[in-house]
């Protein structure tokens, strides 16, 4: 369990003090030990990202970043005997993350917002709020772990595929990537929770915290309250038939089963499609959510080969590639066609998976384990 | 080295206090009790009583209470003048928190609270104040000198115009930031009823103390006991009341050379920032201030970051007030003063302990424009990128 020396970016670990994210749970805890294990000087940060007491009426510990979590972020940093300071986001969150996440339901999408927060909060303005501190290296406690070729920097899923969060990162630049450290990637879970107890960290046996962190009760609800929903609208089947009525679009995410309480089919139903125009949620089986492929837009390219392709414009870029198209998918093999640096057609080889618009898809090479490239998936 | 340069925050205890203290720790006892442990710690309370007596240059008729800081004995004399009749209760939109907040709770209740706002300049005007008054008026509260800024009040001449226009009302000033940075003669003030903080002079927190004018009489905020002649009940906090009677006569022995000195370091800070630094700016710079306060704008740069950014060089301030709970709000003196809150947030606040020098002062002046620099390069870059 001793793979200290196998991590990347240790070339990093000069003179400077590198910023340590604590949002109070026991990955980013044990990514600031593992750091100062390697006697290296920290600064602990915890983001302050959402007022929960003024936007919720009860202030939950099951999110994570609330102030209970920060209180025991700062109990780990004087355990750890490291500087912490809570930092002020609220804004860029407010305008990246929660706006584009109750846009996104309310356009009948199904939003990501840890990507939002990632790519905007985490990689973004933490790190210029880092230079600012005087550290141009971050560390967070993703499950995610970089490498360094000659080529460049390359994004490869956690240790522990079970928790592997490279999905959320693949808007991360060449850059980004070559100031980041990600001490836990290198571990799985229960080596990380054996790691804090060894150290007597107050958030050893911490549970986990939810998908997500800002919503402390229904997802639904909180686009209500916040953005105001969509009105009622109509459960039409593909065929065109009116099955009933639903309470908007805001609901429904393609490829949901549950909560429809549509009784009386044989076969199980699903949300295919959503009509933002129309209000209607279209319903069918599970055959008819299958597509021969589907379109990615707002594309990243992440791995070093393919960034070099995009900027010589070598289009039409194919690859063979494994997709995922949600967090907790696996991820199945599919032909990668880029015409353009911000499309790309994915076209399922022998399995397929239903997709959602509004959520990532991440391209992965043949082996599942280097990220290549990901994007939005657009409207089908 | 630690630089401290956040002593309106707290004064922390000097060696010369430590050393004093822990010697009082051996013989505490209850100043209540009649045997002669109780005696020795009766008689070091009433020697602490004289020490703040003549710090603040009250009267031998004038009254010492102690309390357990600045906090309880502003809550006390908003409480004592709600008793005291129906009429409005007048203070300004700069007080500390512990006025404020209790005002704000009697304004729930019904009670009429005006609150009368600074001019640009942080300073509250006598006329501004008189033009609220009635003549029912029951409370008029502001604070000789503000934490933030360190701008003072006329308070004598707001007391004088005061008591004309608001005869039955009881008159208070808050001089937890004062005491200790320049001489002030409570007597002279014309003012009922002041309010003093231990831990902003160089005594333990968890001590402060009012001090009434002879012949004033409020009812206690805290019953139970008959200590403090029936105004705060509860065992007296002796270690405490010893710590403040020995930081004020080491202050009061020193306070010309204490206040020259630090007005000298603070000067020296501020005319090193103005001349390396653009678009910055001392917030109440031309008013009669606190010789060891500054408030400085920095155009361009985050004031919660650069307190971090100066911390991990060893270098202690704050934006704002001490914060206690973690996520700070814009200051709500420097809002009431006109400026966005952008501004607000551009804003951190040095304020220089007595034992600090003009070399400290470079210090801190060349890490703070280094800094300032730094951030700025930085939000012009991302300016672009956007």
């Amino acid at each position: 369990m001793r793979r200290e020396s196998t991590a990347v970016n240790t070339h990093l670990l000069a003179t400077e003090p590198v910023v340590v994210a604590m949002s109070g749970g026991v990955d980013s805890s044990v990514a600031a030990y593992l750091l100062t294990k390697r006697g290296h000087p920290l600064v602990g940060v915890a983001m302050q990202v959402w007022d929960y007491k003024k936007n919720s009426s009860e202030n939950s510990r099951a999110t994570c970043c609330s102030p209970a979590d920060f209180c025991d972020a700062r109990m780990v940093a004087s355990k750890l005997d490291i500087p912490f300071y809570v930092v002020d986001f609220e804004k860029t969150f407010e305008r990246e993350v929660i706006q584009r996440f109750v846009e996104t339901y309310q356009r009948g999408l199904t939003p990501n917002p840890c990507i939002d927060c990632n790519s905007k909060v985490k990689f973004r303005e933490l790190r210029e709020r880092a230079r600012g501190f005087g550290c141009s290296t971050v560390a967070t406690g993703h499950y995610a772990r970089i490498r360094k070729s000659e080529r460049g920097f390359h994004l490869l899923r956690g240790v522990d595929r079970n928790k592997d969060q490279s999905y959320f990162l693949y808007t991360c630049r060449q850059d980004e990537l070559g100031s980041t450290i990600f001490p836990v990637g290198e571990y799985t879970k229960p080596e990380i929770r054996e790691l804090a107890r060894e150290a007597g960290l107050i958030t050893a046996n911490k549970a986990e915290s939810q998908d997500i962190c800002f919503v402390a009760g229904s997802v639904q609800d909180f686009v209500v309250t916040i953005g105001g929903g969509r009105g009622k609208g109509r459960f039409v089947s593909t065929s065109g038939q009116v099955l009933g009525e639903h309470e908007g679009i805001h609901r429904f995410t393609v490829g949901q089963r549950r909560g429809l309480h549509l009784g009386g089919a044989a076969e199980p139903l699903y949300v295919v499609g959503i009509n933002a125009s129309t209000n209607d949620v279209i319903i069918g089986n599970r055959d008819d959510l299958k597509r021969e492929g589907f379109t990615v837009h707002e594309m990243h390219w992440v791995s070093p080969d393919l960034i070099q392709a995009v900027s010589e414009k070598r289009f039409p870029i194919e690859r063979d590639v494994v997709a995922q198209v949600r967090s907790r998918h696996e991820g199945v093999q599919a032909r990668m066609v880029a015409r353009d640096a911000n499309t790309c057609e994915i076209y399922w080889s022998d399995d397929w998976a239903a997709v959602s618009p509004g959520q990532a898809a991440v391209l992965y090479d043949l082996n599942n384990e280097e990220l290549l490239c990901g994007g939005r998936i657009a409207a089908l | 080295m630690f630089l401290d340069l956040d002593a309106n925050a707290t004064y922390a205890c000097d060696e010369q206090i430590q050393v004093l203290i822990a010697q009082a720790m051996a013989q505490l006892g209850n100043p209540s009790s009649v045997h002669r442990g109780g005696q020795r710690a009766r008689a070091a309370v009433e020697e602490a009583r004289e020490g703040i007596r003549e710090l603040v240059g009250a009267l031998p008729g004038d009254q010492i209470v102690f309390t357990s800081g600045a906090t309880e004995a502003n809550n006390t004399v908003v409480d004592a003048a709600t008793r005291m009749g129906s009429g409005s209760l007048v203070s300004t939109q700069i007080e500390h928190p512990s006025i404020l907040a209790p005002l704000a709770r009697e304004a729930l209740r019904g009670r009429d609270v005006r609150l009368v706002a600074p001019q640009q300049s942080g300073e509250i005007l006598p006329e501004a104040l008189v033009s609220v008054l009635g003549s029912e008026t029951a409370l008029i509260s502001v604070m000789m000198a503000n934490n933030e800024t360190g701008v003072c009040n006329p308070i004598i001449d707001i007391a004088q115009r005061a008591r004309e226009h608001a005869p039955r009302a009881l008159i208070h000033s808050d001089l937890s930031q004062v005491v200790g940075k320049q001489a002030i003669s409570f007597s002279e003030m014309g003012i009922d009823i002041g309010t003093i903080s231990g831990h902003k002079i160089g005594a333990l927190a968890g001590v402060g103390a009012l001090v009434l004018r002879h012949g004033v009489s409020i009812e206690p905020l805290v019953v139970g006991g008959s200590q403090e002649l029936k105004l705060r009940g509860g065992t007296e906090n002796v270690l405490g009341i010893i710590s403040l009677g020995i930081a004020s006569r080491l202050v009061r022995e020193r306070i010309t050379r204490r206040s020259a000195q630090m007005r000298a370091v603070r000067d020296r800070f501020e005319l090193l920032v103005l001349k390396e630094l653009s678009n910055c700016d001392i917030n109440g710079m031309n008013q009669q201030r606190l010789p060891n306060t500054s408030n400085i704008f920095i155009q361009g740069v985050r004031g919660d970051d650069l307190v971090v950014a100066l911390d991990l060089e060893r270098i202690l301030v704050s934006s704002g007030a001490a914060c206690s709970s973690g996520k700070p709000e814009p200051s709500h003196v420097l809002l009431a003063m006109g400026q966005d809150e952008q501004r607000v947030r551009s804003t951190v606040r040095v304020s220089f302990r007595a034992d600090q020098s003009e070399q400290d002062a470079e210090r801190v002046a060349h890490t703070l424009v280094r800094i300032a620099k730094r951030m700025r390069d930085e939000e012009r870059t991302v300016s672009h990128a956007a």
